[in-house]
């Protein structure tokens, strides 16, 4: 059965995205790991993609439970005694994931993060993505064992900042590794999954679903107005009527409130309506989310006071005294027992101290500026249900489950750094899908407070009521639809990167840049402004989600499929192995295959069957039976050849040919509908009665949408079905395997071999077809993994539309093109040998001519991609190979340097920068606690910037010590910034902006710190941050350090070393590196 | 026949006139305001030399690169190895560096693309990938804490090298340079470790199997095991000697060893009419020589653009 809840789509190289509607067995079995509870459709497809050993991208809403298919692709891998690394994009949240995880697997799970390492030597590893890819930088031998990779929340590759990270990862993980993606529905899955399948030469499904586990009702409170309206319920359209009314009658209670109405955003005494009125709809536990933290402490502050707002929230109605004694125990021990972890001075802190009178109330609070420890004791309380009110931010939308039963806005306006925005429709979305507790709630509510000045931001309170209600509306409607964005690559050059892959032996940056998703989405762009390749078009919706059209056609594999080329045949998740083209036909109409040349535009893919000579085996009906029974993947009835007019039987010798006409009735009536053709084919176990029927098509589909029975060659001349057998695939060293001559279609040709097979001309011999079985056998005696000289299609293709189309002006491309095939048509055109090396193999003919030759042209196509897809990034590149090569981390000849092999080290901070301090000697000049707090700059510009003036004040107020080594920074961020400007990569004003980006703010603070002063005294420093924030730059600065050792001890400076290790030692203490609960056993 | 190293001023191989030759104890810069780098050492307030070679500047970090010394190493260099003992879940490597290198079972690639699973058994497999006196081409990942150099084959391209010769230079003859892994035109491929092997083998047993982004690639263990020796005929054979010939004079002129002069050179030594096992015989080795240094070639860097 087609899951109805569940989307599935197939994305393989080198072929559009198509749709699967019947992908595994329904009720195939589980082996590695079973669920206590029943899985959704969209589950089961995924897990069956996974039992496939195939990648898959799992789109769906935060509580709809893709946990399973990453627990699963785990337990997988432990099953087979190989790695799998998990990995997730903040650190908080691989603390939870390592969690959950050994509550599930055991003692085999290890945990890295920028600040704690525990057992890496566990076969499952959880990690932060940057710490992914820098393994995969280094080599690392988990990278060399994992056979799994999971990606928590991947829609988080959007990050400006940090995006760029995922797709270096994943453009960086091995060809063997399988990836299991997580992400937040996404429009352009497809095309992401087709960016994988293309990048890896492996399928990627894709498996999406709409449905959420737990309805949602979404309610409006206007500032002022009287209760919640309805705006949204499942299954309804968006209710604007009672919008129009909600708003109303705010507008009326202000104008008879006068001005302010219901106060700011977010007030206390509109809040208190809101609590109040869930207390009396039994809506609580809630959670509001508001985008200020300052907001959250204050609201929460109230809500245990004795105003509006701690008197709507009140005690819980149906507890018992008994009940709320004992929770008032259970928090205070879990409390408790989180806190005696910290030191004695560390429980006394203000921060710490003020929190419990708020968790005993059943109030909670979770921001970034909170104390992580704090934000954990929270979580747990969270979850076991003690907190009846969570006041938070978008912080906590994020990871593993926590639900409530009711979502609050408290606004819909949030400061992004530059200016206030409507909250984004992917960030209502994840964070309104924490309403709803499975299994607890039939649904969840979620209730938008607008304030004064209207949900929809611009519209003044002054003026128009009715136009700005208008406009409200349909930006509510909006956000209430949660029409997902689409996922774009946000990737970019950065230094470090450059210089690793400039110093790996076989890596370029090239490289990088045109295998990036980035890469990706402009060609398809550019295609799609070409008005497309024509080609395939699956006429099944799945291109028209995509907003893309396909990347090569299978078209382009025209001129490759010459007779004796070795190609794979595969449809859907049936591979039948690797075969002999032995021709290509195609319909009346369609135009002839151009030499060597492109495809012709406006051809269909459909319009061309290929035979293809497969070592199968005939299976008795029995067999037939058990493998299906099995699961056995390519048990499925084939089909015979017919050859236009021209008659090639293929028949086993002792069948008599089959007369056309005395077809038996199951073949009379085939079906012509695909699907009816396709669950014939493949739902029905071959019974006996079957074994001996024929359809003139390609061996029946799984899936029938990439399997279309081909239409009739002729229109007169009715397809003449021959071979009457069930087939499976076999290996060719199979003994019972014959040589069978299948037609199929192309968009089924998965693979293709550089090597070609000498065909015997006539195969309607067995004689001749015995001898082609036995080359087959040899080449695979000789190269059994035949992958290894696929000819990527996919870049030829590319290279061929650029030469083609010529709307680029690039004049070399289709020269390029040819260069880079080479290699390729050398072997291809080569004449067969002797029957008994009857192939060529790719490589060695290009050795022939110079074993580099054929890397160089490739080298080359990689840059001549990057030029035409993403110029931006040429330019870029070549202004930053200018600035390392001024500033000697490259030398002339493109060699990186010992001060490339520094700044190599540094990711956490600016590596150009950094690297100039470094080898000035600024650091070694220092004390260990100045040194700690010279490193502190760099991290300034990621926490909260103060403006310039403030910064400039801590600047004047600095001790003599720290002035100097501030000083001697700002005098190397001149030079840096001069040498930038020379090559046109930041602004020519002396390096003012770029000096801007060090504020020294935090220097004092990080001085007291690493001087050994204690964590209150450090708060008192700097009254404007959140001890979270400070946390948080400690840490920050606790991993930048620890880069900073590897730097010095790549220069060769001892004493260097030895003063960085003294600063992390200092830094490295109490509260701010305590243990995150989630990684203590026997807490909560 | 005995060969003496020139022992007058030999042509600085790594850098152009400003480049200054320190002998041990010799005193280099006052410390104040500069940073001891590798080869160095403070006494009296002063930077001293601990070894011969050329001091090198970067701002205000001075080191010097030692002419003659065992290989250093750094994260990331391609080196040529010779296995020496395998141990438990490791082989040890020369690698002519202090201490022995380590070649991790967990760093190598697994033939036929296979992948690892931690099990028992393959412990007990190691002496099936590789055995006492193998030659090995691995990359540096990285040192452990006692100085030793801990090895892995990174790609397809690194692994057992076969149906080859290998000639030992002095490592800091060997210029850093793009691509290590060099197969020149006639049908001769080296790869030039840093650590002064340098492996001379037939071109189809050493091209590069991979062409895609092997960073991290395990598709294939091993390389040019397939070659076979009927593959190498009497001309191939030859040229491998001129190529190694090469190699040798190059070191015992103390000139850079790359893969241009070793290029120049086999041209020269054919168009001089020499065969590669005249190459080394004292007159024709100085007329290559200077012939060599008239070229140019020792001043040329490929650029990698």
């Amino acid at each position: 059965m087609a899951a109805p809840s569940a989307r599935h789509v197939l994305c393989e190289p080198g072929l559009p995205p198509r749709l699967v509607s019947r992908p595994i067995p329904a009720d195939a079995e589980l082996r590695a790991m079973s669920f206590p509870f029943r899985l959704d459709d969209f589950q089961r497809i995924a897990l069956g993609a996974l039992e496939a050993r195939e990648s898959v991208l799992v789109a769906a809403h935060t509580s709809a439970g893709k946990t399973a298919v990453a627990l699963y692709a785990v337990a997988l891998g432990l099953a087979r005694g190989q790695r799998v690394v998990y990995t997730s994009p903040i650190k908080a949240l691989s603390n939870q994931k390592y969690r959950e995880l050994r509550e599930a697997f055991g003692d085999n799970v290890g945990l890295m993060t920028g600040d704690v390492t525990l057992s890496p030597a566990a076969d499952v590893l959880v990690m932060t993505t940057e710490i992914l890819r820098n393994m995969l930088y280094r080599g690392s031998e988990v990278v060399r064992e994992v056979a799994w990779v999971v990606f928590d929340e991947v829609h988080y590759m959007r990050d400006k900042s940090r995006g760029v990270v995922w797709e270096e990862t994943i453009v960086l993980l091995p060809p063997n590794a399988r990836f299991v993606f997580l992400s937040a529905t996404i429009p352009n899955a497809d095309e992401f999954a087709s960016w994988v399948a293309a990048v890896h030469e492996q399928p990627c499904h894709v498996v999406s679903t709409e449905a959420r586990p737990t309805p949602l009702h979404h309610y409006v409170h206007p500032a002022g107005s009287d209760g919640l309206y309805l705006v949204s319920s499942p299954g309804r359209p968006f209710d604007r009527a009672n919008l129009a009314r909600a708003l109303a009658s705010a507008r009326t209670a202000r104008a008879r409130g006068g001005g302010g109405g219901g106060g700011g955003i977010g007030s206390a005494p509109a809040m208190a309506r809101v609590v109040h009125a869930l207390r009396a709809g039994r809506l609580l536990p809630a959670i509001v989310f508001s985008f200020a933290r300052k907001q959250c402490e204050s609201l929460a502050a109230q809500a245990i006071g004795g105003g509006a707002l701690g008197a709507a929230l009140g005690v819980d109605d149906g507890e018992s005294a008994d009940a709320e004694a004992a929770r008032v125990a259970a928090v205070r021990a879990v409390f408790g027992a989180a806190v005696a972890q910290l030191s004695h001075e560390d429980q006394a802190l203000p921060a710490v101290r003020r929190l419990l009178p708020l968790l005993v109330r059943g109030v909670g609070l979770h921001h970034s500026g909170l104390l992580p420890i704090l934000k954990e004791v929270v979580e747990l309380l969270f979850q076991e249900g003690h907190i009846r009110l969570l006041f938070a931010t978008e912080t906590f939308a994020m990871g593993v489950n926590m639900p409530a039963r009711t979502v609050v806005f408290s606004t819909l306006r949030k400061w992004d750094g530059e200016s206030h925005r409507l909250a984004s429709a992917g960030e209502y979305t994840q964070m309104a899908g924490r309403a709803g507790r499975r299994g607890l709630d039939a649904e969840g509510h979620v209730v938008l407070m607008l304030d004064d000045e209207g949900g929809g931001g611009g519209s003044g309170s002054g003026s128009d009521g009715a136009a700005d209600d208008a406009v409200e509306a349909a930006e509510l409607e909006r956000l209430v639809r949660g029409a997902a964005e689409p996922l774009a690559s946000s990737f970019k050059l950065r230094y470090n990167s450059v210089l690793k892959l400039h110093a790996m032996e076989s890596a370029d940056p090239y490289r990088m840049v045109a295998s990036s998703f980035f890469a990706f989405q402009r060609e398809a762009e550019l295609r799609a402004a070409r008005g497309g390749g024509g080609g395939l078009d699956g006429g099944d919706g799945a291109r028209a989600a995509a907003r893309l059209p396909p990347p090569p056609t299978p078209l382009h594999a025209l001129r490759y499929l010459t007779p004796g080329r070795l190609v794979r045949v595969r449809c859907g998740l049936h591979d039948w192995g690797w075969g002999a083209v032995v021709g290509v036909n195609h319909a009346p109409g369609a135009p002839p295959v151009p030499r060597g040349g492109n495809p012709p535009h406006g051809a269909s893919a459909e319009q061309w069957h290929v035979d293809v000579l497969l070592p199968l085996v005939a299976l008795e009906p029995a067999d037939a039976r058990e493998g299906a029974a099995a699961g056995a993947a390519a048990v499925v009835t084939a089909a015979a050849v017919a050859d236009g007019g021209e008659f090639r039987r293929t028949s086993e010798d002792d069948e008599p040919p089959t007369d056309p006409r005395t077809r038996p009735a199951a073949a009379e009536d085939a079906p012509t509908d695909p699907r009816r053709a396709a669950a014939r084919g493949a739902e029905r176990p071959p019974a006996a009665a079957d074994a001996h029927c024929v359809y003139a098509q390609p061996p029946a589909p799984p899936t029938p949408l990439a399997f279309v029975p081909p239409p009739p060659l002729g229109a007169d001349e009715p397809p003449a079905p021959l071979l009457l057998a069930t087939l499976a695939a076999v290996l060719p060293t199979n003994t019972r395997a014959r040589a069978v001559v299948v037609r199929t279609q192309l968009c089924s040709i998965a693979r293709l071999s550089a090597i070609r097979l000498h065909l015997p001309p006539d195969l309607r011999s067995a004689k001749h077809r015995a001898f082609a079985l036995e080359g087959l056998r040899q080449l695979h005696a000789r190269f059994p993994d035949l992958d290894v000289t696929v000819v990527d299609v996919v870049a030829r293709a590319h290279l061929d539309d650029g030469g083609a189309d010529g709307a680029d002006g690039e004049g070399g491309a289709d020269d390029g093109a040819r260069a880079a095939a080479a290699g390729f048509g050398a072997a291809a055109t080569a004449p067969p040998r002797a029957p008994g090396a009857a192939h060529k193999r790719k490589g060695e003919g290009a050795a022939d001519g110079g074993g580099e030759a054929r890397a160089e042209p490739d080298a080359a196509a990689c840059k001549r991609r990057c030029r035409q897809l993403c110029s931006g990034f040429v330019e870029e590149m070549r202004s930053m190979r200018l600035v390392l090569r001024r500033l000697g981390h490259v030398d002339g000849a493109g060699i990186v340097t010992r001060k490339g092999r520094v700044a190599m080290e540094i990711d956490a901070g600016d590596e150009l920068l950094m690297a100039e301090l470094l080898f000035d000697g600024t650091f070694a000049a220092l004390a260990p606690a100045a040194a700690a707090a010279l490193a502190s700059c760099f991290i300034a510009s990621e926490m909260e910037r103060p403006t310039a003036a403030a910064g400039a004040a801590v600047a004047a107020g600095l001790a003599d010590e720290l002035a100097r080594a501030h000083a001697a920074l700002g005098a190397a961020a001149v030079r840096v910034a001069a040498a930038l400007a020379d090559a046109r990569l930041g602004a020519p004003d002396g390096g003012a902006a770029y000096l801007a980006q060090f504020s020294p703010h935090l220097m004092p603070l990080v001085h007291a710190w690493a001087s050994g002063a204690d964590f209150a005294a450090v708060c008192r420093l700097d009254e404007g941050l959140f001890e979270g924030t400070i946390v948080r730059v400690l840490k920050r600065l606790g991993e930048l350090l620890t880069e900073l050792i590897g730097a010095a001890k790549v220069m060769g400076n001892d004493a260097l070393a030895a003063t960085l290790e003294k600063a992390q030692d200092a830094t490295h203490r109490d509260i701010a590196f305590s243990a995150s609960l989630y990684t203590l056993e026997g807490v909560a | 026949m005995l060969w003496v190293r020139p022992p007058a001023t030999p042509a600085p191989p790594h850098a152009g006139a400003r480049a200054t030759w320190v002998t041990p104890g010799e005193e280099l810069c006052e410390e104040v305001g500069f940073l001891r780098g590798h080869g160095t050492y403070v006494k009296d307030g002063m930077l001293v030399a601990a070894v011969a070679g050329v001091v090198e500047r970067v701002n205000k970090l001075v080191s010097v690169r030692p002419y003659n010394a065992r290989y250093g190493g750094e994260v990331g260099d391609v080196v040529v190895c010779r296995v020496v003992d395998v141990g438990a879940k490791r082989w040890k490597v020369d690698v002519n560096a202090r201490q022995k290198g380590v070649l991790l079972l967990s760093s190598i690639n697994l033939p036929g693309g296979e992948q690892r699973r931690r099990t028992a058994e393959d412990q007990l497999n190691m002496r099936q990938f590789y055995v006492e006196h193998d030659v090995l081409s691995a990359e540096v990942q990285t040192f452990f804490a006692d100085g030793a150099m801990s090895l892995h084959t990174r790609s397809l391209k690194y692994g057992k090298l076969g149906c080859g010769t290998l000639v030992t230079v002095a490592p800091s003859l060997v210029r850093r340079a793009k691509q290590h892994f060099h197969t020149f035109d006639f049908g001769v491929a080296t790869i030039f470790g840093m650590n002064g092997f340098i492996w001379v083998g037939i071109a189809t047993a050493l091209s590069p199997k991979a062409d895609a982004m092997d960073v991290g690639s395990t598709r294939d263990g091993g390389i040019g095991e397939e070659a076979q020796e009927s593959d190498a005929s009497f001309h191939v054979r030859e040229r491998t000697c001129r190529v190694c010939n090469a190699i040798v004079l190059l070191d015992r002129f103390f000139m850079p060893v790359a893969a241009a002069p070793v290029h120049a050179l086999y041209e020269k030594s054919i168009e001089a009419g020499m065969s590669p096992w005249d190459m080394l015989l004292p007159e024709n080795a100085i007329l290559l020589a200077d012939g060599l240094r008239a070229s140019g070639v020792l001043g040329v860097r490929v650029a990698d653009e």
